[in-house]
């Protein structure tokens, strides 16, 4: 059933020529052949790896942030008459595994997103400093949008074409996370929360959001939340 | 005469210099001289009748005309800070949109030539 369905797996990336090729493969292994990597304006050789894999790319002129990058990939999906698109990090964090899990209730019916979310099992090694800042996200998440996810900032989403169609993401940085779950509560899109595995390594942790990154972000999100 | 009128006539001076200098170099557009001219009036009114400024002042429910005054000016501040806010951010739209389509337009260029080059490739090989 899911072959019927044209699944494109969108990776964001910005100066990831250090794991890229080992998520690439990880999700050729998989059978994903429908696979967008964003560099998002690279300085690094990100670009020349990706390259050599049956990917495709396709490269902002400037570095706009992940949300710009998720954007494009979206439309370029769009673009190639995705029925289903799949946000996937390039940092190595997310596992090619869990990508049925989460496109399952799209293909049902269930859902027309499906978000992922570490906090539902117990395999993921989340580092106490960054579970209490997703924790807090997740608070003020609520009490700005009125939705429950204990993990809006997890990269690793499902959508239906339609669903990709109606999401207007307008942030550029990493606050286009909150900026779906918003989208999703205003235009009443049915999601469902899945049960993913989010590996932290050195490298990860390196490349990922820093704490001071995360009061950037809400301060982003408050403005936005104010002015529209 | 109260320091803070020698302070606010000095301001006035410099506004009108600033106002004389833009005229001059032809850089004024219309709602900025509307705008440079209001605060001008309201700088020579403050500094020539001030109680006129202390009337308005204690009619808005502040104690000096100083205090109304500020109380302004940092409302005057947030209404610029939010348009430039509003301004930056239709920027950043635009220029993300650039970016985007650059970006996906060069990719299906790319596509397209290697698609070409296969295709003659293959043309080629028969």
């Amino acid at each position: 059933m899911q072959e019927s369905f044209k699944t494109y797996i969108i990776i964001p990336a910005y100066n990831e020529a250090g794991l890229i090729a080992k998520v690439l493969k990880d999700l050729f292994n998989y059978g994903y052949n429908n696979i967008v990597v964003v560099d998002d304006g690279s300085t690094d050789n990100t670009a020349g790896i990706v390259k050599k894999f049956n990917a495709e790319l396709v490269r902002h002129p400037v570095n706009m942030g992940p949300g710009a990058a998720i954007k494009t990939g979206i439309d370029y999906a769009l673009l190639k008459n995705a029925d289903i698109i799949v946000t996937f990090d390039a940092d190595g964090q997310h596992l090619a595994k869990d990508i049925p899990g989460l496109i399952k209730p799209i293909i049902n019916n269930e859902a027309e997103i499906t978000l992922g979310n570490r906090f539902l099992n117990n395999t993921s090694n989340v580092p106490l400093f960054k579970k209490v800042i997703l924790k807090t996200g997740a608070i003020l998440m609520f009490l700005m949008y009125g939705i429950i996810s204990s993990d809006a900032h997890n990269g690793l989403k499902a959508m239906s074409r339609t669903t990709a169609q109606r999401i207007d993401i307008k942030s550029n940085g990493w606050e286009y996370c909150s900026e779906i779950i918003e989208e999703v509560r205003l235009k009443k899109i049915k999601y469902l929360e899945i049960p993913v595995t989010v590996k932290y390594s050195d490298y990860s942790i390196k490349k990922g959001q820093k704490i001071y990154n995360s009061f950037y972000i809400v301060s982003k999100m408050f403005v936005k939340w104010i002015f529209g | 005469m109260h320091p803070i009128y020698i302070i606010t006539i000095i301001l006035g001076i410099a506004v009108l210099i600033n106002l004389f200098i833009k005229i001059k170099d032809k850089k004024l557009i219309i709602n900025e001289l509307i705008f440079w001219i209001l605060i001008l009036a309201a700088l020579i009114l403050i500094s020539v009748f001030p109680d006129f400024a202390v009337k308005t002042a204690h009619f808005f429910g502040f104690k000096t005309g100083f205090d109304f005054f500020i109380a302004l000016s940092i409302l005057v501040i947030f209404l610029f800070l939010y348009n430039i806010y509003k301004k930056i951010r239709l920027l950043e739209e635009k220029l993300t949109k650039l970016n985007e389509n650059i970006a996906i337009r060069q990719s299906l260029e790319n596509i397209n030539k290697s698609e070409l080059k296969n295709s003659e490739e293959g043309k080629i090989n028969k």
